[in-house]
């Protein structure tokens, strides 16, 4: 896997060094230009993996930069972050409709790069640095490992009773408990001094559109309790809220859930802020086979976890003496990207563990071409560090049921 | 989009809301916001590092900032995290007044009053004279920096189309 390089577009030295010092113990190279004109060049020299483009600098701006960005076959593909202090709906709009990426609002803290840049790259940490300060990010209250299959209690902050309903929902699969309040005045009960340890929530839920910041007020307030004094905070905004999350993160959130809601995405938010152990939702045995189900509406967030703990636990289950495994996809119509990186990462470590896979999936039509799927999307900044275990393959044999997967081995 | 036409209090709000969340953010230095002044007069006299952006469209105007050199060098090394020359210096001061407006801008141009910015310019004086004759707002406040004596200074004139 190559190291990220990441250009960074600025006039000012002062965000260029701010840029390089959020990116210090990641292992990523850095590239600087002091305006547009240039930062065009060493996109052609260069070919970074993302850019990271301030909006007004001499010479040339970031809007006519963009522009050119976009109208150069070799670069159009390029993910842009925008860096602007301008952060009026116009001219989000403007520069959402110009396709980049994301963009970030200044003033903006370390963590806030950081968080978009790895949406499109992989960060590692650099080889022999220091861990990176700790994100504000709550740890878990409890002690003990946590597991998604656990019994989870979400206090939900909201004025629209909608929201509150949306995440009960979106939760009820995982057979999650959510109590709502419609403001923090009304949540005082659920997070005070006197109540049983067994009764208070395990995350809060809160909206961040609460008049007078009233949603970043309430974290103090209920972390007071010694019970809840870990308790991981995600705020709930408009994904153009970008000062509120900052806000969030500077106050200590783990996050943050933007709305609309996507209702797939909820849970692994919660059970990312939670850092439970997602595994045992795709995991399980059938005899001496370790089977892996994969959702049809895997989220990115899922994805992204379930690939990131396949390596322990494929080989948690070889240890155990399990040396099979099937893939399991029914249901699975549409491979997108949290899809693909989900199977490939899998495939990938049996392939290198040396265990024999089977794949089950009732789209008989679209999964025996996986591994022209896998080769062709690649190209997409999320997969580019992506291995390839179906190299050199060509069509898969997708069984229609774990039966006649299993006969098969 | 609010239809308010922003006024000299609106203004006030903006910055007195603005500029210590990017001090805050940035450097990480807590700004006590001062009384502020929403008919500042003309000409009005600044000192030290000043900062200046302009603002054209709907709404045209200026924003300055100013700050001591003690001030300046402060918060230089705080975002820089260690020792800041003249050029950091003038850099910073800058990049916070580009902050400071763009904020400004972006309320604006909520309430319909579209503008863009000039690039930052800073000059460094004893007695800087400003004022903008046509401006029918003029607004101004100071904020105290940290344990810092001497406070930034932070000035809009501003002239809202009909």
């Amino acid at each position: 896997m190559s190291t990220p390089k990441i250009l960074s577009v600025d006039d000012s030295r002062m965000i260029h060094t701010l840029i390089n010092k959020a990116f210090a113990a990641h292992d990523v190279q850095m590239v600087f230009a002091s305006d547009g004109a240039q930062g065009l060049e060493a996109a052609e020299r260069e070919k970074p993996d993302v850019i990271l483009l301030d909006v007004t600098m001499p010479v040339m701006d970031g809007i006519e930069c963009l522009t050119k960005l976009k109208a150069t076959p070799s670069l159009k593909d390029i993910p842009v972050i925008m860096l602007t202090a301008e952060a009026g709906k116009e001219n989000v709009l403007k520069i959402a409709k110009m396709g980049v990426r994301d963009y970030i609002v200044k003033p903006f803290v370390e963590g806030a790069v950081i968080d978009r840049v790895s949406r499109i790259v992989t960060l590692k940490p650099k080889s022999g640095a220091a861990p990176a300060a700790a994100a504000p990010a709550a740890p878990v209250a409890n002690k003990k490992p946590r597991v998604i299959t656990d019994a989870i209690k979400i206090l939900v902050i909201d004025e629209h009773p909608a929201i509150i309903e949306s995440i009960q929902k979106a939760v009820a699969k995982r057979g999650w408990k959510v109590v709502g309040a419609a403001s923090p005045e009304a949540a005082q009960g659920h997070v005070a001094a006197n109540i049983p340890a067994e009764e208070t929530p395990d995350i809060v839920l809160i909206s961040l559109a609460f008049p007078n910041k009233a949603g970043l007020k309430f974290f103090p307030t209920a972390r007071a309790h010694p019970a809840l004094k870990n308790i991981p905070f995600l705020g709930l905004c408009l994904k153009t809220a970008t000062f509120e999350q900052n806000d969030a993160k500077d106050t200590g959130f783990a996050g943050c859930i933007t709305k609309p809601l996507d209702a797939a995405e909820i849970p692994d938010r919660i059970a990312r802020a939670m850092e439970l152990d997602v595994t045992p939702v795709f995991y399980s045995a059938e005899g001496d086979i370790q089977v892996v189900t994969i959702p049809p509406d895997l989220s990115e967030v899922g994805s992204i976890d379930l690939s990131r703990h396949s390596r322990a636990k494929i080989a948690d289950f070889v240890n155990a003496g399990y040396g099979k495994l099937l893939l399991d996809l029914t249901g699975v119509t549409k491979v997108e990207v949290p899809i693909i990186r989900a199977v490939a990462s899998i495939v990938h470590e049996c392939e290198k563990i040396g265990i024999d896979w089977r794949m089950v999936g009732s789209d008989v039509e679209n999964l025996p071409n996986f591994p022209t799927i896998v080769e062709t999307n690649l190209k997409v900044p999320a997969l580019k560090d992506l291995p390839n275990p179906f190299k050199g393959k060509n069509n898969l044999d997708i069984h229609p049921t774990r039966a006649a997967a299993i006969a098969s081995f | 989009m609010s239809n308010t036409k922003p006024d000299s209090q609106m203004f006030l709000e903006v910055i007195n809301h603005f500029v210590p969340e990017v001090l805050q953010t940035m450097a990480g230095l807590t700004a006590v916001v001062g009384k502020g002044n929403p008919s500042a007069p003309q000409p009005s006299v600044l000192k030290g590092i000043s900062g200046s952006i302009g603002l054209s469209g709907r709404m045209t105007g200026v924003v300055y900032t100013a700050f001591s050199p003690e001030l300046g060098q402060t918060v230089a090394e705080k975002i820089f995290g260690g020792s800041a020359g003249e050029q950091d210096v003038n850099d910073v001061v800058a990049e916070l007044t580009n902050m400071f407006t763009g904020n400004l801008k972006s309320m604006l141009c909520d309430r319909g009053y579209n503008c863009t910015l000039t690039i930052p310019s800073v000059v460094r004086g004893d007695k800087i004279s400003i004022s903008a004759k046509s401006a029918t707002i003029s607004v101004s406040n100071t904020f105290t920096v940290g344990d810092c004596p001497d406070p930034l200074v932070v000035h809009v004139f501003a002239v809202l189309e009909n």
